[in-house]
């Protein structure tokens, strides 16, 4: 167990240099222009302001050890972006608010993705399984843009819920239970773009590792001892769906950035999606660069996590 | 439909007799079984005929039914009726000639991408899975850092940096998803190299490169065609994604992610120019998955659920 | 056929009077396959598959290998066939040691020497016609193609049961006595020498497995050919095998002629295994000996004689001393290796 941590940490940590330095050097390789699209200057100011840029970020160290000393720089709040803000500060800024919006977009995966799962897995073959079936890949295939803009005409044309930002203006003059509500609300609708893809490959594949555990004895013995069908799917057989349920998790908290991009920038929500956004249409590449540093950690400890999870979920596997 | 196997038959029955001797039906006829997936199948090719029908008449200058760039001020953002039967965006142009000038970019996007997966994904799965040792190692290794990369967000970066054209799109989408179908065609390269007719090929002493080709990939074809009919799916909801967001294709050449994008100013009042398009992305992707779990069903033994 | 003169005289000394003319020769093969642990994925210790065999296969007529599932006997004959890396050893063959051949000389030299699989099933590529498998060899050495390939294809069919119009069709269409058929046809396609043969027979059933073998009989008669024929059933390889090794845990615990082996059996292991068979007179009482217990694990095989824990006639010296294949008293040739038999 322990040597299975220690190696798995050392894989990790080599894979995230490796994954680091890749998306540092697709960055900085890539053809195109690297500067900021800035306001007029005058050829001498230009030049100086080029010299001051070229000092901040290392461009005249070889490109191997501007990765460290940006990488450094990152970790002690010293890289600042084009804007002169520091790009650390407005991660830990943004984080928490992404972390949050993918927080309540799982409880709603599951709490969707799994009854419709069960409700494939036990009436299989019916109309009841091939809606839900078909249902899946609708919601597979649904584009976040375009439910998004449903979602606003819906919501706003017939009911209330607020689709920008995180607070209703004036709300920070009421006690903390109100805001949190009122932030909830907020959190309604891009949580629920989130969450439409992970309902559809949850629920199939509860349906499938449902099906698979219902041919087991354990679940003919639980049937036969008269338990109610609703115990049997949800106490029983569903303990087998645990795994896919791990690795659902595991793949949210690695795609977490990258999966809000297009919902945080629709509903103004002020994540990491919408700092990845903003950074790119400005061309912020120390932004950019950090937001893909973060993202791979993500991924790793998503991986790790995941796989750490099996072990709890599931006795059988051990970790070596 | 299992058909005892004939024992006796002329020499002139005997062409037709291998044909209906089969244990199992063919993969058509049980593809045609499945009445969902047999209809996603159809209007992927209905789709498919005019993507490169347009394309086509676009190129002769011919626009059925109208222009997709003609401007028309005084019929801007009028609502589907006759003749716009879509209805106009903030232009004038028609919606309905916008999205199918939209679908050839699509699918050149889908298929293309796709292709670019193919080969990178066949190429490294198989020479890891057969060669094994220190090539799978390596290869694989590299898959797990590629795959540790957010593949949307890098694609999203990519595209951003050099210049949000077509090309680009394609090849970021081709060079940072082939991964899954490496690993996937060297899971089933370990599989097959392990049988039994692998071993009797190199007992025969035939080469390497022919027991790739001849042996193995044929056997793990059905994956990797699943795989693919997906990955169409998947490029196309990306390109979407990438043009919705502004870097993806460029206008006036219209992309169905770029149509919302510029309808989203009108959103409430004129709710056409976001419906269709994205109904034309819905339905697109959704016929690519329809069709790839019925092949997967189709082609899986145990022959699971029809959809 | 085996006139002294057409054939390179063999590299090695034969092993015994048991076999004087040898087509093919296995000194000393070992094969290992390495266990790793730990973070480093060091390699802490090896199974030990195939540890130090050596025998000769008999020019025209057959040699039986015998042992339980696990004691090497099919990773013997992959490695003799260089599917699998052998780790030390020698396999003479005509003269020529295989285990020094480059791989371009290995492919051509494949031509000889062939094999029959045990599962009918996965021997055949499932997606090959019945004539693609059978003419694969044929072209990939070049040997004929056009009409004159076609031909070939049908005579082979032909010669081992199966009709020529069979070509189109797919494995999945065949009983495994036909799949077994066409497994044979497609490894005489080169006509080889010597073919080996891995259980061809224990996957099928018992009236397929007589038909099987009269097969093998009659093409051995006809063409010359010398088999190494390799099974778990000792009554199988009785009528079939002119001389039969007995494996142990990667080893040969016995050697001899099959009706000496049969009459009259000097190690314990193949005693019981004999007594295990069924004869055909139900009448007679037989005390029934079964070794006891499991099969030890080939990573770390017992001490001394690797049998011992097993044995109805272990006596204590056999925990330590290493029982070397000594001649035994009945046949010249016959070997066993056994401190306690005499």
């Amino acid at each position: 167990m322990i040597t299975y941590l220690v190696r798995r940490l050392a894989i990790s940590i080599i894979l995230l240099a490796i994954v680091s330095l890749l998306s540092f050097a697709i960055i900085r390789f890539a053809p195109g222009s690297k500067t900021a699209g800035g306001e007029e200057m005058s050829p001498k100011k230009l030049a100086a302001a080029e010299e001051a840029r070229r000092a901040k970020y290392h461009l005249n160290d070889p490109w191997y050890s501007q990765y460290f000393l940006v990488m450094k720089d990152l970790f002690s709040n010293k890289l600042v972006d084009y804007n002169d803000r520091p790009v650390h500060e407005q991660i830990v800024d943004r984080l928490p608010w992404t972390m949050l919006l993918n927080a309540v977009s799982l409880v709603l995966v599951f709490g969707m993705g799994i009854p419709l799962g069960v409700a494939g897995a036990r009436f299989r073959g019916g109309w009841r399984d091939t809606s839900s079936a078909v249902g899946a890949f609708f919601l597979l295939s649904l584009p976040g843009f375009f439910v998004s803009y449903m979602l606003c005409i819906l919501l706003v044309k017939y009911i209330y819920v607020p689709i920008l930002g995180v607070g209703t203006f004036g709300m920070q003059f009421s006690s903390w239970w109100q805001q949190a509500l009122d932030t909830g609300w907020h959190l309604f609708a891009p949580a629920l773009v989130l969450a439409l893809p992970g309902v559809a490959v949850q629920s199939r594949y509860v349906r499938a590792s449902l099906i698979e555990s219902l041919s087991e004895d354990y679940i003919r013995t639980a049937r036969a001892k008269g338990l109610s069908e609703s115990v049997v799917y949800y106490k029983h057989a569903l303990r087998n769906s645990l795994r896919p349920m791990v690795t659902f998790f595991g793949f949210l908290l690695a795609g977490m950035i990258a999966g809000s991009v297009i919902v945080e920038t629709i509903f103004s929500y002020p994540g990491m999606g919408r700092l990845a956004y903003e950074a790119l249409s400005k061309r912020n590449l120390p932004v950019l660069v950090a937001i893909n540093f973060y993202s791979a950690v993500l991924v790793v400890m998503g991986n790790l996590l995941a796989d750490m999870l099996y072990s709890v979920v599931d006795p059988r596997v051990r970790l070596e | 439909m299992v058909e005892p196997a004939k024992t006796f038959g002329s020499s002139l029955a005997e062409g037709l007799d291998v044909q209906t001797t089969r244990m199992r039906p063919g993969f058509v006829v049980r593809f045609r079984r499945r009445r969902v997936a047999l209809l996603a199948f159809w209007f992927l090719m209905v789709l498919f005929f005019v993507a490169v029908a347009t394309f086509i008449t676009s190129r002769l200058g011919i626009h059925i039914p109208f222009d997709p760039d003609a401007q028309n001020m005084s019929q801007r953002l009028s609502p589907p009726g006759w003749p716009h039967v879509l209805g106009t965006d903030q232009f004038g142009r028609d919606v309905f000639a916008r999205i199918l000038n939209a679908s050839y970019i699509s699918m050149f996007v889908g298929f293309l991408a796709v292709a670019i997966e193919l080969a990178l994904g066949v190429l490294v799965g198989a020479a890891a899975g057969y060669f094994g040792g220190w090539i799978d190692n390596v290869l694989m290794r590299l898959v797990d850092a590629l795959l540790c990369i957010p593949s949307f967000l890098l694609i999203l970066t990519l595209v951003a940096i050099v210049s949000p054209s077509i090309w680009v799109i394609i090849a970021a989408i081709g060079v940072l998803s082939w991964m899954e179908l490496a690993r996937l065609v060297r899971a089933e390269f370990l599989t097959l190299r392990e049988m039994d007719y692998v071993a009797a090929a190199r007992a025969l002493g035939v080469p390497a490169w022919r027991i790739i080709l001849s042996h193995l990939l044929p056997n793990s074809l059905a994956p990797v065609l699943v795989s693919a009919v997906l990955g169409v799916a998947g490029a196309i909801l990306t390109e979407a994604g990438l043009s919705f967001l502004g870097f993806g294709v460029q206008p006036p050449q219209a992309s169905w992610g770029n149509i919302i994008t510029d309808g989203k100013t009108y959103l409430l009042d004129a709710w056409w120019l976001i419906i269709w398009p994205g109904v034309a992305i819905l339905l697109t992707t959704m016929a690519f998955y329809l069709t790839g779990e019925g092949i997967r069903e189709v082609l899986d033994p145990k022959e699971g659920k029809r959809i | 056929m085996t006139t002294a003169t057409t054939h390179t005289p063999p590299m090695l000394t034969p092993m015994s009077t048991l076999v004087t003319d040898p087509i093919m020769q296995v000194r000393n093969l070992k094969t290992y396959f390495p266990v790793r642990k730990g973070i480093l994925r060091r390699t802490v210790g090896h199974v030990k598959a195939v540890d130090g065999i050596s025998f000769d296969v008999p020019r025209g007529k057959t040699i039986g290998l015998v042992g339980e599932s696990g004691c090497g006997k099919t990773t013997a004959a992959r490695t003799i066939l260089r599917l699998i890396p052998p780790t030390a050893g020698q396999v003479c063959f005509q003269g020529i040691d295989l285990f020094r051949l480059p791989n371009s000389q290995m492919r051509r030299m494949r031509r000889h020497l062939q094999v029959i699989f045990q599962d009918p099933v996965g021997s055949l590529n499932p997606r090959m016609t019945v004539g693609s498998i059978v003419s694969e060899p044929l072209k990939v050495h070049g040997v004929a193609r056009g009409a004159e390939l076609a031909e070939r294809v049908a005579r082979l069919l032909r010669r081992v049961g199966l009709s020529p119009d069979h070509v189109n069709r797919y494995p999945h269409e065949f009983s495994g006595g036909q799949r077994q058929r066409i497994g044979i046809a497609r490894a005489l396609a080169l006509e080889p020498e010597l073919i080996i043969c891995d259980e061809p027979v224990s996957a099928l059933d018992v009236s397929i497995q007589s038909q099987i073998l009269n097969l093998l009989d009659d093409l051995q008669e006809e063409l010359g050919l010398s088999y190494a024929f390799i099974a778990h059933n000792l009554a199988v390889v009785e009528h079939f095998c002119d001389v039969v090794a007995v494996m142990y845990l990667g080893k040969i615990v016995e050697l001899a002629s099959a009706p000496e082996l049969y009459g009259n059996p000097k190690h314990p292991y193949t005693i019981a295994l004999l007594s295990a068979a069924p004869r055909p007179e139900p009448n007679r009482k037989r005390a029934r000996i079964i070794p006891g217990g499991e099969v030890p694990s080939p990573i770390s095989p017992p001490s001394g004689c690797p049998y011992h824990p097993r044995c109805h006639m272990a006596k204590p010296e056999c925990k330590t001393v290493v029982p070397t294949l000594d001649p035994k008293q009945g046949e010249p040739g016959h070997v066993a290796a056994c401190i306690v038999t005499t």
